[in-house]
Protein backbone atom coordinates (compact mmCIF):
# COMPACT_ATOMS: atom_id res chain seq x y z
CA UNK A 1 0.00 0.00 0.00
CA UNK A 2 2.77 2.44 0.94
CA UNK A 3 4.79 1.57 -2.15
CA UNK A 4 1.72 1.97 -4.31
CA UNK A 5 0.90 5.38 -2.95
CA UNK A 6 4.53 6.46 -3.23
CA UNK A 7 4.66 5.42 -6.86
CA UNK A 8 1.42 7.13 -7.65
CA UNK A 9 2.44 10.38 -5.96
CA UNK A 10 5.95 10.47 -7.39
CA UNK A 11 5.20 9.45 -10.95
CA UNK A 12 1.61 10.43 -11.55
CA UNK A 13 1.37 13.46 -9.35
CA UNK A 14 -0.85 14.21 -6.40
CA UNK A 15 -3.93 12.03 -6.04
CA UNK A 16 -5.48 13.93 -3.18
CA UNK A 17 -9.02 15.29 -3.13
CA UNK A 18 -10.39 12.64 -5.46
CA UNK A 19 -12.11 10.84 -2.61
CA UNK A 20 -13.60 13.91 -0.92
CA UNK A 21 -17.25 14.27 0.05
CA UNK A 22 -19.50 16.22 -2.25
CA UNK A 23 -20.11 19.85 -1.32
CA UNK A 24 -23.06 20.21 1.08
CA UNK A 25 -26.40 20.27 -0.68
CA UNK A 26 -28.09 23.66 -0.46
CA UNK A 27 -31.42 22.43 -1.71
CA UNK A 28 -34.39 23.46 0.41
CA UNK A 29 -36.39 20.64 2.01
CA UNK A 30 -39.56 22.64 2.58
CA UNK A 31 -39.66 23.82 -1.01
CA UNK A 32 -39.15 20.23 -2.09
CA UNK A 33 -42.05 19.00 0.03
CA UNK A 34 -44.45 21.71 -1.10
CA UNK A 35 -43.41 22.47 -4.70
CA UNK A 36 -41.29 19.61 -6.05
CA UNK A 37 -42.74 16.44 -4.55
CA UNK A 38 -46.21 17.15 -6.01
CA UNK A 39 -44.70 17.54 -9.48
CA UNK A 40 -42.68 14.34 -9.21
CA UNK A 41 -45.68 12.45 -7.84
CA UNK A 42 -48.06 13.64 -10.56
CA UNK A 43 -45.80 13.53 -13.59
CA UNK A 44 -42.95 11.09 -12.95
CA UNK A 45 -44.00 8.43 -10.43
CA UNK A 46 -46.19 6.17 -12.57
CA UNK A 47 -45.49 2.51 -11.80
CA UNK A 48 -44.11 1.89 -15.30
CA UNK A 49 -41.88 4.96 -15.04
CA UNK A 50 -40.12 6.20 -11.92
CA UNK A 51 -42.57 4.69 -9.44
CA UNK A 52 -40.39 1.62 -9.42
CA UNK A 53 -37.33 0.64 -7.40
CA UNK A 54 -35.74 -0.59 -10.64
CA UNK A 55 -35.16 2.99 -11.74
CA UNK A 56 -32.14 4.94 -10.52
CA UNK A 57 -34.54 7.85 -9.96
CA UNK A 58 -37.20 5.96 -7.98
CA UNK A 59 -40.02 8.06 -6.54
CA UNK A 60 -42.47 7.23 -3.74
CA UNK A 61 -45.92 8.74 -4.09
CA UNK A 62 -49.47 8.17 -2.84
CA UNK A 63 -51.29 5.65 -4.96
CA UNK A 64 -48.03 4.47 -6.47
CA UNK A 65 -44.79 3.02 -5.15
CA UNK A 66 -44.91 3.05 -1.33
CA UNK A 67 -42.54 2.20 1.48
CA UNK A 68 -44.07 0.26 4.38
CA UNK A 69 -47.53 1.70 3.83
CA UNK A 70 -50.28 -0.87 4.14
CA UNK A 71 -51.95 -2.15 0.99
CA UNK A 72 -55.28 -0.94 2.35
CA UNK A 73 -54.02 2.67 2.63
CA UNK A 74 -52.44 3.30 -0.79
CA UNK A 75 -53.55 6.91 -1.07
CA UNK A 76 -52.35 7.93 2.37
CA UNK A 77 -50.11 11.00 2.29
CA UNK A 78 -46.42 10.60 1.67
CA UNK A 79 -44.60 9.60 4.87
CA UNK A 80 -41.59 11.42 6.31
CA UNK A 81 -39.38 8.47 5.32
CA UNK A 82 -40.66 8.52 1.76
CA UNK A 83 -40.23 12.27 1.56
CA UNK A 84 -36.65 12.05 2.83
CA UNK A 85 -35.91 9.31 0.34
CA UNK A 86 -37.39 11.28 -2.54
CA UNK A 87 -35.47 14.39 -1.48
CA UNK A 88 -32.19 12.47 -1.37
CA UNK A 89 -32.65 10.75 -4.69
CA UNK A 90 -33.83 13.91 -6.46
CA UNK A 91 -30.89 15.81 -4.99
CA UNK A 92 -28.50 13.35 -6.62
CA UNK A 93 -29.99 14.18 -10.01
CA UNK A 94 -29.95 17.92 -9.32
CA UNK A 95 -26.16 18.21 -9.39
CA UNK A 96 -24.22 19.51 -12.36
CA UNK A 97 -21.08 17.49 -11.61
CA UNK A 98 -21.58 14.75 -14.16
CA UNK A 99 -22.45 16.43 -17.42
CA UNK A 100 -22.94 20.10 -16.74
CA UNK A 101 -26.73 19.99 -16.70
CA UNK A 102 -28.95 18.74 -13.87
CA UNK A 103 -30.48 15.50 -15.12
CA UNK A 104 -33.63 16.21 -13.13
CA UNK A 105 -34.28 19.02 -15.63
CA UNK A 106 -32.59 17.75 -18.79
CA UNK A 107 -34.15 14.28 -18.95
CA UNK A 108 -37.87 15.19 -18.73
CA UNK A 109 -37.49 18.17 -21.08
CA UNK A 110 -38.28 17.52 -24.75
CA UNK A 111 -35.16 17.25 -26.90
CA UNK A 112 -36.46 19.94 -29.25
CA UNK A 113 -36.49 22.26 -26.25
CA UNK A 114 -32.89 21.34 -25.38
CA UNK A 115 -33.49 18.33 -23.14
CA UNK A 116 -31.80 14.94 -23.14
CA UNK A 117 -33.29 11.83 -24.68
CA UNK A 118 -35.83 10.27 -22.31
CA UNK A 119 -37.06 6.78 -23.04
CA UNK A 120 -40.33 7.59 -21.36
CA UNK A 121 -41.12 9.91 -24.25
CA UNK A 122 -40.79 7.00 -26.69
CA UNK A 123 -42.83 4.65 -24.56
CA UNK A 124 -45.73 6.98 -23.96
CA UNK A 125 -46.71 8.73 -27.13
CA UNK A 126 -43.68 10.69 -28.21
CA UNK A 127 -44.10 13.73 -26.00
CA UNK A 128 -41.84 14.24 -23.06
CA UNK A 129 -42.88 15.32 -19.58
CA UNK A 130 -42.07 18.97 -20.19
CA UNK A 131 -42.52 20.18 -23.75
CA UNK A 132 -40.98 23.54 -22.99
CA UNK A 133 -39.16 25.26 -20.18
CA UNK A 134 -42.30 27.29 -19.59
CA UNK A 135 -44.12 24.29 -18.17
CA UNK A 136 -45.12 25.10 -14.55
CA UNK A 137 -43.68 21.79 -13.36
CA UNK A 138 -40.35 22.48 -15.02
CA UNK A 139 -40.31 25.95 -13.52
CA UNK A 140 -40.82 24.52 -10.03
CA UNK A 141 -38.01 21.98 -10.40
CA UNK A 142 -35.71 24.62 -11.87
CA UNK A 143 -36.54 26.98 -9.04
CA UNK A 144 -35.67 24.36 -6.46
CA UNK A 145 -32.32 23.60 -8.07
CA UNK A 146 -31.62 27.33 -8.38
CA UNK A 147 -32.00 27.71 -4.62
CA UNK A 148 -35.63 28.68 -4.06
CA UNK A 149 -36.91 28.15 -0.53
CA UNK A 150 -40.25 27.95 1.25
CA UNK A 151 -41.34 28.39 4.86
CA UNK A 152 -41.29 25.23 6.96
CA UNK A 153 -45.07 25.28 7.35
CA UNK A 154 -45.86 25.64 3.65
CA UNK A 155 -48.79 23.85 2.04
CA UNK A 156 -48.11 21.49 -0.90
CA UNK A 157 -49.30 22.84 -4.22
CA UNK A 158 -51.89 21.17 -6.36
CA UNK A 159 -51.14 22.90 -9.69
CA UNK A 160 -48.40 20.81 -11.23
CA UNK A 161 -48.95 21.45 -14.90
CA UNK A 162 -50.90 19.51 -17.54
CA UNK B 1 11.93 -21.07 -44.17
CA UNK B 2 12.83 -19.99 -40.68
CA UNK B 3 10.71 -18.10 -38.28
CA UNK B 4 10.37 -14.50 -39.23
CA UNK B 5 12.23 -13.46 -36.11
CA UNK B 6 15.20 -15.66 -36.95
CA UNK B 7 15.32 -14.57 -40.57
CA UNK B 8 15.38 -11.02 -39.37
CA UNK B 9 18.09 -11.56 -36.82
CA UNK B 10 21.04 -9.88 -38.51
CA UNK B 11 21.63 -6.32 -37.34
CA UNK B 12 20.93 -5.14 -40.87
CA UNK B 13 17.38 -6.29 -40.42
CA UNK B 14 16.91 -4.94 -36.96
CA UNK B 15 14.06 -2.85 -38.26
CA UNK B 16 11.91 -5.93 -38.58
CA UNK B 17 12.65 -6.90 -35.03
CA UNK B 18 11.87 -3.45 -33.87
CA UNK B 19 8.62 -3.57 -35.76
CA UNK B 20 7.85 -6.79 -33.94
CA UNK B 21 8.32 -5.03 -30.68
CA UNK B 22 5.61 -2.58 -31.69
CA UNK B 23 7.36 0.32 -30.11
CA UNK B 24 6.19 2.79 -32.67
CA UNK B 25 2.52 3.53 -32.93
CA UNK B 26 2.54 3.68 -36.69
CA UNK B 27 5.49 1.49 -37.54
CA UNK B 28 3.92 -1.85 -38.21
CA UNK B 29 6.38 -2.64 -40.97
CA UNK B 30 10.12 -2.52 -41.59
CA UNK B 31 12.05 0.62 -42.33
CA UNK B 32 11.08 2.09 -45.68
CA UNK B 33 14.62 1.66 -46.98
CA UNK B 34 14.41 -2.08 -46.42
CA UNK B 35 11.34 -2.48 -48.63
CA UNK B 36 11.37 -2.69 -52.41
CA UNK B 37 9.17 -0.34 -54.38
CA UNK B 38 5.88 -1.94 -55.33
CA UNK B 39 5.92 -4.53 -52.58
CA UNK B 40 3.15 -4.74 -50.08
CA UNK B 41 0.58 -6.92 -48.45
CA UNK B 42 -3.12 -7.18 -47.75
CA UNK B 43 -4.64 -8.80 -44.70
CA UNK B 44 -8.10 -9.81 -43.66
CA UNK B 45 -9.16 -11.24 -40.34
CA UNK B 46 -12.27 -12.14 -38.42
CA UNK B 47 -12.39 -12.41 -34.64
CA UNK B 48 -15.20 -13.41 -32.32
CA UNK B 49 -15.37 -12.48 -28.64
CA UNK B 50 -17.88 -13.87 -26.18
CA UNK B 51 -18.04 -13.70 -22.41
CA UNK B 52 -20.15 -14.98 -19.57
CA UNK B 53 -21.52 -11.47 -19.04
CA UNK B 54 -23.71 -11.86 -22.12
CA UNK B 55 -21.57 -9.81 -24.46
CA UNK B 56 -20.46 -10.80 -27.94
CA UNK B 57 -18.29 -8.87 -30.36
CA UNK B 58 -17.51 -9.83 -33.94
CA UNK B 59 -14.57 -7.91 -35.36
CA UNK B 60 -13.78 -7.80 -39.07
CA UNK B 61 -10.59 -6.14 -40.26
CA UNK B 62 -9.03 -5.53 -43.66
CA UNK B 63 -5.60 -3.99 -43.78
CA UNK B 64 -3.12 -3.30 -46.52
CA UNK B 65 0.16 -1.57 -47.16
CA UNK B 66 2.26 -0.81 -50.19
CA UNK B 67 5.71 0.66 -50.80
CA UNK B 68 5.51 3.47 -53.34
CA UNK B 69 8.19 4.22 -55.94
CA UNK B 70 9.24 7.13 -53.75
CA UNK B 71 10.53 6.24 -50.27
CA UNK B 72 7.09 6.11 -48.73
CA UNK B 73 4.90 3.26 -47.63
CA UNK B 74 1.20 3.81 -47.28
CA UNK B 75 -1.11 1.64 -45.26
CA UNK B 76 -4.82 1.71 -44.61
CA UNK B 77 -7.25 -0.34 -42.62
CA UNK B 78 -10.95 -0.69 -42.04
CA UNK B 79 -12.49 -2.36 -39.02
CA UNK B 80 -16.04 -3.16 -38.02
CA UNK B 81 -17.03 -4.23 -34.52
CA UNK B 82 -20.50 -5.70 -34.21
CA UNK B 83 -21.39 -5.58 -30.52
CA UNK B 84 -24.33 -7.16 -28.77
CA UNK B 85 -24.58 -6.96 -25.01
CA UNK B 86 -26.89 -7.57 -22.10
CA UNK B 87 -24.15 -7.19 -19.50
CA UNK B 88 -24.83 -6.08 -15.95
CA UNK B 89 -23.87 -2.55 -16.97
CA UNK B 90 -26.67 -2.59 -19.48
CA UNK B 91 -29.43 -4.31 -17.54
CA UNK B 92 -28.73 -2.28 -14.39
CA UNK B 93 -29.65 0.80 -16.44
CA UNK B 94 -33.03 -0.83 -17.18
CA UNK B 95 -32.09 -1.65 -20.78
CA UNK B 96 -32.62 -5.30 -21.78
CA UNK B 97 -29.96 -5.53 -24.52
CA UNK B 98 -28.30 -3.33 -27.10
CA UNK B 99 -26.65 -4.04 -30.43
CA UNK B 100 -24.49 -1.63 -32.35
CA UNK B 101 -21.67 -1.40 -34.85
CA UNK B 102 -18.42 0.49 -34.55
CA UNK B 103 -16.54 1.41 -37.69
CA UNK B 104 -12.89 2.40 -37.71
CA UNK B 105 -10.96 3.71 -40.71
CA UNK B 106 -7.29 4.55 -40.60
CA UNK B 107 -4.34 5.36 -42.79
CA UNK B 108 -0.65 5.76 -42.14
CA UNK B 109 2.20 7.03 -44.26
CA UNK B 110 5.73 6.02 -43.41
CA UNK B 111 8.35 8.26 -44.94
CA UNK B 112 11.96 7.23 -45.37
CA UNK B 113 13.86 10.39 -44.50
CA UNK B 114 17.24 8.66 -44.81
CA UNK B 115 18.59 5.12 -44.81
CA UNK B 116 18.14 4.83 -41.06
CA UNK B 117 15.46 7.36 -40.27
CA UNK B 118 11.73 7.09 -40.86
CA UNK B 119 8.85 9.36 -40.02
CA UNK B 120 5.25 8.27 -39.71
CA UNK B 121 2.00 10.16 -39.83
CA UNK B 122 -1.28 8.45 -39.18
CA UNK B 123 -4.94 9.33 -38.98
CA UNK B 124 -7.73 7.19 -37.55
CA UNK B 125 -11.45 7.78 -37.46
CA UNK B 126 -13.76 5.72 -35.30
CA UNK B 127 -17.51 6.05 -35.10
CA UNK B 128 -20.47 4.41 -33.42
CA UNK B 129 -23.90 5.66 -32.52
CA UNK B 130 -22.81 7.48 -29.37
CA UNK B 131 -19.08 8.02 -29.86
CA UNK B 132 -17.01 9.67 -32.60
CA UNK B 133 -13.24 9.80 -32.45
CA UNK B 134 -10.48 11.26 -34.60
CA UNK B 135 -6.82 10.61 -33.87
CA UNK B 136 -3.64 12.01 -35.41
CA UNK B 137 -0.27 10.42 -34.70
CA UNK B 138 3.23 11.53 -35.65
CA UNK B 139 6.40 9.56 -35.08
CA UNK B 140 10.07 9.43 -35.90
CA UNK B 141 12.35 6.41 -35.61
CA UNK B 142 16.09 6.28 -36.12
CA UNK B 143 18.50 3.40 -36.19
CA UNK B 144 21.56 3.79 -34.03
CA UNK B 145 24.77 1.95 -33.18
CA UNK B 146 25.24 0.40 -36.62
CA UNK B 147 21.63 -0.71 -36.68
CA UNK B 148 21.90 -2.47 -33.36
CA UNK B 149 19.42 -0.11 -31.79
CA UNK B 150 16.40 1.89 -32.76
CA UNK B 151 15.06 4.97 -31.04
CA UNK B 152 11.42 5.88 -31.55
CA UNK B 153 9.60 9.06 -30.58
CA UNK B 154 5.91 9.59 -31.15
CA UNK B 155 3.17 12.04 -30.29
CA UNK B 156 -0.55 11.88 -30.82
CA UNK B 157 -3.76 13.77 -30.23
CA UNK B 158 -7.30 12.45 -30.16
CA UNK B 159 -10.59 14.31 -30.07
CA UNK B 160 -13.62 12.33 -28.98
CA UNK B 161 -17.23 13.39 -29.19
CA UNK B 162 -19.21 11.52 -26.56
CA UNK B 163 -22.92 11.24 -27.15
CA UNK B 164 -25.88 9.33 -25.84
CA UNK B 165 -28.06 7.01 -27.87
CA UNK B 166 -31.07 8.73 -29.45
CA UNK B 167 -30.02 12.00 -27.85
CA UNK B 168 -29.03 14.88 -30.13
CA UNK B 169 -28.84 17.20 -27.15
CA UNK B 170 -26.16 15.28 -25.30
CA UNK B 171 -22.67 15.95 -26.62
CA UNK B 172 -19.48 16.10 -24.60
CA UNK B 173 -15.89 16.19 -25.70
CA UNK B 174 -12.85 14.32 -24.52
CA UNK B 175 -9.41 15.41 -25.73
CA UNK B 176 -6.36 13.23 -25.28
CA UNK B 177 -2.74 14.11 -25.98
CA UNK B 178 0.13 11.72 -25.57
CA UNK B 179 3.76 10.98 -26.27
CA UNK B 180 5.87 7.86 -26.43
CA UNK B 181 9.59 7.22 -26.27
CA UNK B 182 10.93 3.79 -27.16
CA UNK B 183 14.27 2.11 -27.54
CA UNK B 184 15.01 -1.29 -29.05
CA UNK B 185 18.48 -2.69 -28.46
CA UNK B 186 20.17 -5.85 -29.69
CA UNK B 187 21.83 -7.42 -26.67
CA UNK B 188 23.38 -10.36 -28.43
CA UNK B 189 23.03 -12.63 -31.41
CA UNK B 190 19.78 -14.01 -30.10
CA UNK B 191 18.48 -11.37 -27.77
CA UNK B 192 16.54 -8.19 -28.36
CA UNK B 193 15.38 -5.88 -25.57
CA UNK B 194 12.95 -3.03 -25.84
CA UNK B 195 11.77 -0.43 -23.40
CA UNK B 196 9.05 2.14 -23.94
CA UNK B 197 7.56 4.93 -21.89
CA UNK B 198 4.16 6.41 -22.66
CA UNK B 199 2.45 9.41 -21.14
CA UNK B 200 -0.96 10.80 -21.97
CA UNK B 201 -3.30 13.40 -20.61
CA UNK B 202 -7.05 13.35 -21.09
CA UNK B 203 -9.41 16.21 -20.43
CA UNK B 204 -13.15 16.22 -20.82
CA UNK B 205 -16.06 13.91 -20.12
CA UNK B 206 -14.71 10.54 -19.02
CA UNK B 207 -17.81 8.92 -17.61
CA UNK B 208 -20.72 7.11 -19.15
CA UNK B 209 -24.14 8.72 -19.51
CA UNK B 210 -25.64 5.24 -19.08
CA UNK B 211 -24.21 4.47 -15.65
CA UNK B 212 -25.78 5.54 -12.38
CA UNK B 213 -24.52 5.42 -8.84
CA UNK B 214 -26.95 3.55 -6.62
CA UNK B 215 -26.08 4.46 -3.06
CA UNK B 216 -27.34 3.26 0.25
CA UNK B 217 -30.51 4.85 1.63
CA UNK B 218 -31.96 5.43 -1.83
CA UNK B 219 -29.39 7.97 -2.90
CA UNK B 220 -28.70 7.92 -6.61
CA UNK B 221 -26.86 10.10 -9.09
CA UNK B 222 -25.33 10.03 -12.55
CA UNK B 223 -21.73 8.88 -12.66
CA UNK B 224 -19.29 11.76 -12.10
CA UNK B 225 -15.58 11.01 -12.60
CA UNK B 226 -12.95 13.78 -12.71
CA UNK B 227 -12.48 15.61 -16.00
CA UNK B 228 -8.69 15.32 -16.14
CA UNK B 229 -6.51 12.23 -16.11
CA UNK B 230 -2.79 11.76 -16.64
CA UNK B 231 -1.47 8.29 -17.37
CA UNK B 232 1.99 6.80 -17.41
CA UNK B 233 3.13 3.41 -18.64
CA UNK B 234 6.54 1.81 -18.74
CA UNK B 235 7.02 -1.37 -20.73
CA UNK B 236 10.02 -3.66 -20.89
CA UNK B 237 10.30 -6.57 -23.28
CA UNK B 238 12.80 -9.29 -24.08
CA UNK B 239 12.76 -11.49 -27.17
CA UNK B 240 15.08 -14.47 -26.93
CA UNK B 241 15.76 -17.03 -29.60
CA UNK B 242 16.46 -20.50 -28.19
CA UNK B 243 18.08 -22.93 -30.57
CA UNK B 244 16.94 -22.50 -34.14
CA UNK B 245 13.22 -22.95 -33.83
CA UNK B 246 12.09 -21.40 -30.56
CA UNK B 247 11.41 -17.82 -29.52
CA UNK B 248 10.44 -16.64 -26.08
CA UNK B 249 8.84 -13.21 -25.83
CA UNK B 250 8.47 -11.87 -22.29
CA UNK B 251 7.19 -8.45 -21.33
CA UNK B 252 6.13 -6.49 -18.31
CA UNK B 253 4.16 -3.27 -18.13
CA UNK B 254 3.81 -0.93 -15.19
CA UNK B 255 0.94 1.53 -15.41
CA UNK B 256 -0.20 4.25 -13.07
CA UNK B 257 -2.28 7.40 -13.26
CA UNK B 258 -3.35 10.32 -11.14
CA UNK B 259 -6.72 8.68 -10.47
CA UNK B 260 -4.80 6.29 -8.25
CA UNK B 261 -4.80 3.22 -10.48
CA UNK B 262 -1.65 1.14 -10.40
CA UNK B 263 -1.49 -1.94 -12.56
CA UNK B 264 0.94 -4.67 -13.52
CA UNK B 265 0.82 -6.68 -16.70
CA UNK B 266 3.06 -9.65 -17.40
CA UNK B 267 3.01 -11.71 -20.54
CA UNK B 268 5.05 -14.58 -21.85
CA UNK B 269 4.73 -16.07 -25.31
CA UNK B 270 6.54 -19.07 -26.66
CA UNK B 271 6.71 -19.67 -30.40
CA UNK B 272 7.97 -22.87 -31.93
CA UNK B 273 8.53 -23.58 -35.57
CA UNK B 274 6.93 -26.96 -36.14
CA UNK B 275 7.94 -27.23 -39.80
CA UNK B 276 9.42 -24.87 -42.36
CA UNK B 277 6.01 -23.34 -42.82
CA UNK B 278 4.08 -24.08 -39.67
CA UNK B 279 4.53 -22.35 -36.31
CA UNK B 280 2.78 -22.66 -32.97
CA UNK B 281 2.55 -19.96 -30.34
CA UNK B 282 1.49 -20.42 -26.74
CA UNK B 283 0.78 -17.33 -24.69
CA UNK B 284 -0.14 -16.50 -21.12
CA UNK B 285 -0.91 -13.09 -19.71
CA UNK B 286 -1.70 -11.82 -16.25
CA UNK B 287 -3.05 -8.45 -15.18
CA UNK B 288 -3.70 -6.92 -11.81
CA UNK B 289 -4.89 -3.43 -10.89
CA UNK B 290 -5.84 -1.51 -7.78
CA UNK B 291 -8.97 0.62 -7.94
CA UNK B 292 -9.14 4.37 -8.54
CA UNK B 293 -9.05 6.48 -5.41
CA UNK B 294 -12.65 7.60 -5.78
CA UNK B 295 -14.04 4.20 -6.79
CA UNK B 296 -16.14 2.40 -4.19
CA UNK B 297 -18.17 -0.75 -4.37
CA UNK B 298 -20.98 1.14 -2.68
CA UNK B 299 -21.29 4.77 -1.71
CA UNK B 300 -23.04 5.56 1.56
CA UNK B 301 -22.93 9.33 1.00
CA UNK B 302 -22.58 11.63 -2.00
CA UNK B 303 -18.96 12.14 -2.98
CA UNK B 304 -17.41 14.75 -5.23
CA UNK B 305 -16.39 12.06 -7.72
CA UNK B 306 -18.25 8.79 -8.08
CA UNK B 307 -18.13 5.92 -10.52
CA UNK B 308 -19.43 2.39 -10.94
CA UNK B 309 -17.14 1.66 -13.85
CA UNK B 310 -15.78 -1.82 -13.20
CA UNK B 311 -12.69 -0.94 -15.24
CA UNK B 312 -11.81 1.37 -12.35
CA UNK B 313 -12.32 -1.30 -9.70
CA UNK B 314 -9.79 -3.69 -8.19
CA UNK B 315 -9.54 -6.72 -10.42
CA UNK B 316 -7.24 -9.23 -11.99
CA UNK B 317 -7.40 -11.32 -15.07
CA UNK B 318 -5.49 -14.23 -16.51
CA UNK B 319 -5.50 -15.07 -20.19
CA UNK B 320 -4.00 -17.91 -22.15
CA UNK B 321 -4.14 -19.01 -25.72
CA UNK B 322 -2.72 -20.74 -28.69
CA UNK B 323 -2.03 -19.55 -32.23
CA UNK B 324 -1.21 -21.62 -35.27
CA UNK B 325 0.47 -19.93 -38.20
CA UNK B 326 1.23 -21.07 -41.72
CA UNK B 327 3.64 -19.08 -43.87
CA UNK B 328 3.77 -19.65 -47.62
CA UNK B 329 5.54 -17.93 -50.46
CA UNK B 330 2.83 -15.35 -50.91
CA UNK B 331 0.17 -16.33 -48.43
CA UNK B 332 0.15 -16.48 -44.66
CA UNK B 333 -2.67 -17.99 -42.66
CA UNK B 334 -3.24 -17.96 -38.94
CA UNK B 335 -5.83 -19.08 -36.44
CA UNK B 336 -5.90 -18.49 -32.73
CA UNK B 337 -7.97 -19.04 -29.64
CA UNK B 338 -7.67 -17.35 -26.27
CA UNK B 339 -9.58 -17.74 -23.06
CA UNK B 340 -9.50 -15.52 -20.02
CA UNK B 341 -10.78 -15.34 -16.48
CA UNK B 342 -11.59 -12.02 -14.79
CA UNK B 343 -12.14 -11.53 -11.10
CA UNK B 344 -13.60 -8.25 -9.82
CA UNK B 345 -12.81 -7.92 -6.14
CA UNK B 346 -14.94 -4.90 -5.28
CA UNK B 347 -17.60 -4.76 -7.96
CA UNK B 348 -20.85 -5.94 -6.48
CA UNK B 349 -22.80 -6.29 -9.72
CA UNK B 350 -20.38 -8.80 -11.22
CA UNK B 351 -17.79 -10.88 -9.42
CA UNK B 352 -16.15 -12.34 -12.48
CA UNK B 353 -16.45 -13.38 -16.06
CA UNK B 354 -14.96 -15.83 -18.50
CA UNK B 355 -13.99 -14.73 -21.99
CA UNK B 356 -13.30 -16.62 -25.19
CA UNK B 357 -11.72 -15.10 -28.29
CA UNK B 358 -11.26 -16.95 -31.54
CA UNK B 359 -9.80 -15.44 -34.67
CA UNK B 360 -8.61 -16.35 -38.13
CA UNK B 361 -6.77 -14.30 -40.69
CA UNK B 362 -4.99 -14.37 -44.01
CA UNK B 363 -2.25 -12.22 -45.51
CA UNK B 364 -1.33 -11.94 -49.15
CA UNK B 365 2.07 -10.49 -50.03
CA UNK B 366 3.36 -9.26 -53.34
Amino acid sequence: MVIRMLLVVVVAGCVTNLDAPAPPVALDRAYFRCDVQPVLAARCAFPACHGSARRPLAIYAPGRERYQVGWDRPTEGVTPYELDANFAIASGFATTTATGEPWLLAKPLATRAGGYYHRGADLYGGDDVFLTKDDPGYQLLAGWIAGASAPAGCTPITEVGP
Amino acid sequence: MRLQLIVAWSPASLALLAALSALSAGAAHAQVADQAAGTGDAQASLAMYADSDKTTVVTSVVDGHVRLPVPVTVSAHALVDAVSSASVDVVSAATPRFSENRIELGTTAQLGLSSGTDATIGYTYSGENDWQSQALELGVSRELAHKNARLTVGVGVTRNHVGRAHDPSFEKTLDVGGAQLGLAQVLGKKTLATVAYTVSHARGYQGSPYRFIMMMDRLAAPESPPEARTRHALTGRILQVIGRANVVDAQYRLYLDDWGILSHTAEVAYTRELTDQLSLRLRVRGYRQHHAEFYRETYDAPMRYMTVDRELSTFWDATGGVKLGWRGERWDLEAKADTGVYRFEDYARLRGRVTVVTAAGATWRW
